[in-house]
């Protein structure tokens, strides 16, 4: 009996070790099986991990007082849960199309979008939503749920209108300094950054967002990324004297009914750009705007992205190349017949007229461009191209705005170049240069010879660290006594020209420019012109320098006429805000002698 | 060979049982103790990983209101909404010309107003994320030994 017992145990025992090792082997097959191992990874996927997205935010950016040009803004987005919309369009409509202002007949449609699991669960009504709509909505949410306490009372709810939190870019000052900021769309993320600091710095700017597998097992250590903000950008312009220049320019526009104007204004000591204005203009925030607003001849931002002859402005550099070469001075005496010619082809003065004999002063006063003509004969091709190349002019500047342009110059040797080049581009026609260029240029007769890397950012703040930009020289095109020499005859030629230019008490040298505009299959055309100045003060120690261009003003087409003013208003209302005392008050500040009334003309040390 | 020996006693059979509950009853408290300590801790790293994810999403919509709160500080100080105000408040144009009512003065050491920063200056180093945690410390014993069997080397991927 007890062996009978043993034997039956010994038989369940094998069936028992049997059915473990078919078991064994039928779960090591299925653990093997392909179908089996995507189930286990989804199911994995759905509850073993969450993916979180994690994001920073774009940097904002500053101007040098700290005043915000741009940021970012909480917006919402407005989505129906389609499970619990399906059936209620009509009750969501009426509730939901006028507090965020959409079109009822949408929403319902939306709200009856049928629901189907896994392929359409929820619908976007706007991404745009203001945070006072929010509150509205959760008002109108509260009334409902107050109303009917009993919930198997309320017929119908809001419920499935639902929420997130989004952020986006905003512009607190709309327009101001617009051309410099650039823009971020938006409305449209996956777009790239639009022009100035936003493009040029985007890479830095810019916000991050990453997908994280965060694992929902409890035995798998995991953190959350931190990805800090993106880098923050303080501008050197000052936004008071943005402001002054953008609404000068704009009223210049109106009274010339000019197409655009622009003004650039400097620091020649330090390259740092204090404003850069142009009008037309756009609102930042309406930033779609400038599909219309600008055109392949009037640009975003003309004063880096628009190259034109420049004109008589031009004169200054040439004039500048010639005293450093020694080919004339303030007292050489050109005697100008009014036509100078060059291979058979006639030089002619703006006015067609003839100036008589005419100091390298009287040259510049009344801009003769035979007097340029023929200074540049007495520099040479090569030297005076070589000059131009150390002015940068034909190079970009390197500022760090978006989308700058140059155009090459025509030099010897090549096919665009011949030799009534030399002559035109003496009195800048036949080559182009951007106002931010012709600034750079300029500059180094503001600052003894000395040419400073133009830069419109001051800082870059990432993480808790700061680099700050120091102002570099770029060049030395010529002497110190050159860029001294060529300043005092300049603030000479405008005070005997009693220049409209001239600035109430402080004394700035300057030049007039009425540059010809070239219009394909046409040639220069009449009446067509670019009016334009640079002026730089105060004469003894130069604190700025300013740029102004008209383009195609209509009431008067000369440079003395619309950009001169402009030019003089620009300075006396932007002075007392780059701390410029007039040359009376800078006397009694920093010498033991106040004069106690205006200064004499002899006051000044001349040259000659 | 056949042992003919035999036990001079035998132990009860109360006893035998009595030993046999007493060995299950150690197996199950043994096996009870290391599961509750597992689920201990597994409760209260569940729970800490939670709190991580809600102090994430509190500290995500901090930041957000920061950056919100950043631009309406932007907006009351934006140039034309301060002009509109000192209008308001009664304030005129300085007559810049006019010494009586403007002057300059030297005030030694004084660089006009701006950002001023105390943070170090360097370099603003580009955007890039690297995990800390050691590859060791994010995979599970599982994953560890499965990497191990399958690739027969210890992975020192960086995680993201």
């Amino acid at each position: 009996m007890k062996s009978q017992i043993e034997s039956r145990f010994r038989a369940l025992l094998i069936f028992f070790s049997i059915l473990s090792l078919v078991m064994v082997l039928r779960i090591g097959m299925l653990m093997m099986d392909e179908s089996v191992i995507r189930m286990k990874m989804e199911t994995e996927e759905d509850y073993e991990y969450m993916t979180v997205e994690v994001s920073s935010e774009r940097g904002n950016i500053y101007d040098r007082q700290g005043y915000l040009l741009a940021g970012n803004t909480v917006s919402y987005t407005i989505a129906l849960n389609l499970q619990h919309a399906n059936g209620h369009g009509d009750f969501i409509a009426d509730y939901i199309a006028p507090i965020f202002g959409l079109d009822r007949e949408t929403v319902r449609a939306s709200a009856e979008i049928p629901f189907e699991p896994g392929v359409s669960v929820e619908w976007t009504l706007t991404n745009y939503a203001t945070k006072e709509q929010i509150e509205q909505l959760e008002i109108t949410k509260n009334t409902l749920n107050r109303t009917y306490q009993n919930k198997n009372d309320k017929p119908e709810d809001l419920d499935a209108v639902i929420y997130y939190p989004n952020i986006h870019r905003y512009y607190p000052n709309d327009e101001l300094a617009f051309n410099i900021v650039g823009f971020f769309p938006y409305r449209n993320p996956n777009s790239q950054a639009a022009y100035g600091i936003e493009q040029y710095y985007d890479d830095i700017l810019s916000a991050k967002t990453i997908s994280h597998r965060f694992s929902l097992d409890p035995n798998v250590p995991d953190r959350i990324p931190d990805i800090p903000n993106g880098a923050s950008i303080v501008l050197t312009i000052d936004r008071k004297i943005q402001e002054i220049c953008e609404q000068s320019v704009k009223d210049a526009v109106k009274i010339n009914e000019a197409k655009s104007a622009t003004v650039v204004v400097a620091n020649p000591k330090t390259g740092e750009v204090l404003a850069m204005a142009t009008y037309p203009s756009i609102d930042l925030n309406q930033y779609w705007e400038s599909a219309t607003a600008f055109t392949r001849d009037n640009k975003f931002n003309p004063a880096v992205m628009q190259p034109y002859e420049p004109g008589s402005v031009f004169k200054v550099l040439t004039m500048a190349i010639a005293i450093d070469t020694g080919a004339v001075k303030p007292s050489t005496i050109f005697n100008d017949t009014g036509v100078y010619t060059v291979m058979g082809t006639d030089i002619m003065n703006w006015d067609r007229g003839a100036w008589g004999p005419q100091s390298m002063v009287g040259c510049m006063q009344h801009s003769l461009n035979t007097c340029m003509a023929y200074i540049t004969d007495l520099v040479g091709a090569e030297k005076f191209y070589q000059y131009l190349d150390a002015f940068g002019i034909g190079k970009p500047t390197n500022i760090e705005l978006a989308q700058e342009d140059y155009y090459p110059v025509a030099k010897p040797g090549s096919s665009m170049w011949t030799q009534i080049s030399l002559s035109t581009n003496s009195f800048g026609q036949g080559l182009m240069a951007t106002p931010i260029q012709m600034v750079a240029a300029i500059s180094a007769l503001a600052n003894d010879g000395v040419i400073m890397q133009p830069h419109i950012v001051r800082e870059i703040r990432y993480n808790g660290q700061v680099e700050k930009i120091v102002p570099t020289e770029i060049g030395r095109p010529i002497s110190a006594e050159t860029a001294r020499t060529v300043t005092e005859m300049l603030a000479t030629s405008i005070e005997i020209e009693a220049s409209d230019a001239q600035v109430r008490n402080i004394r700035i040298a300057g030049k007039t420019g009425t540059g010809e505009i070239a219009v394909e299959g046409l040639g220069y055309v009449l009446n067509t012109t670019n009016a334009s100045f640079v002026g730089w003060g105060p004469a003894d120690d130069p604190q700025f320098i300013a740029y102004v261009w008209v383009q195609e003003p209509t009431h008067s087409i000369w440079g003395s006429e619309v950009s001169a003013p402009l030019f003089s208003e620009i300075i006396e209302n932007i002075a007392p805000y780059m701390r410029l005392p007039d040359d009376r008050t800078r006397k009694c500040l920093y010498t033991d002698v106040c004069p106690t009334q205006e200064p004499e003309e002899d006051y000044y040390y001349y040259y000659w | 060979m056949k042992s003919k020996n035999q036990s001079a006693y035998r132990l009860a059979p109360w006893r035998k049982q009595m030993k046999r509950i007493l060995t299950i009853l150690m197996g199950t408290f043994i096996a009870a103790g290391v599961t509750m300590v597992y689920l201990s801790i597994s409760e209260r790293m569940t729970d800490v990983k939670l709190r991580i994810q809600l102090l994430q999403e509190e500290r995500a919509d901090y930041s957000r209101q920061i950056a919100d709160l950043t631009t309406d500080e932007g907006i009351l100080t934006a140039y034309k909404a301060m002009q509109q105000r000192a209008e308001q408040a009664g304030f005129t144009d300085i007559d810049f010309t006019d010494e009586d009512e403007f002057a300059y003065v030297i005030v030694d050491g004084y660089t006009g107003t701006g950002i001023n920063t105390e943070a170090p200056v360097q370099d603003a180093p580009r955007i890039e994320y690297v995990s800390l945690v050691k590859p060791e410390y994010t995979q599970s014993l599982q994953e560890w030994l499965y990497k191990r069997i399958t690739t027969g080397i210890e992975s020192y991927e960086v995680s993201n």
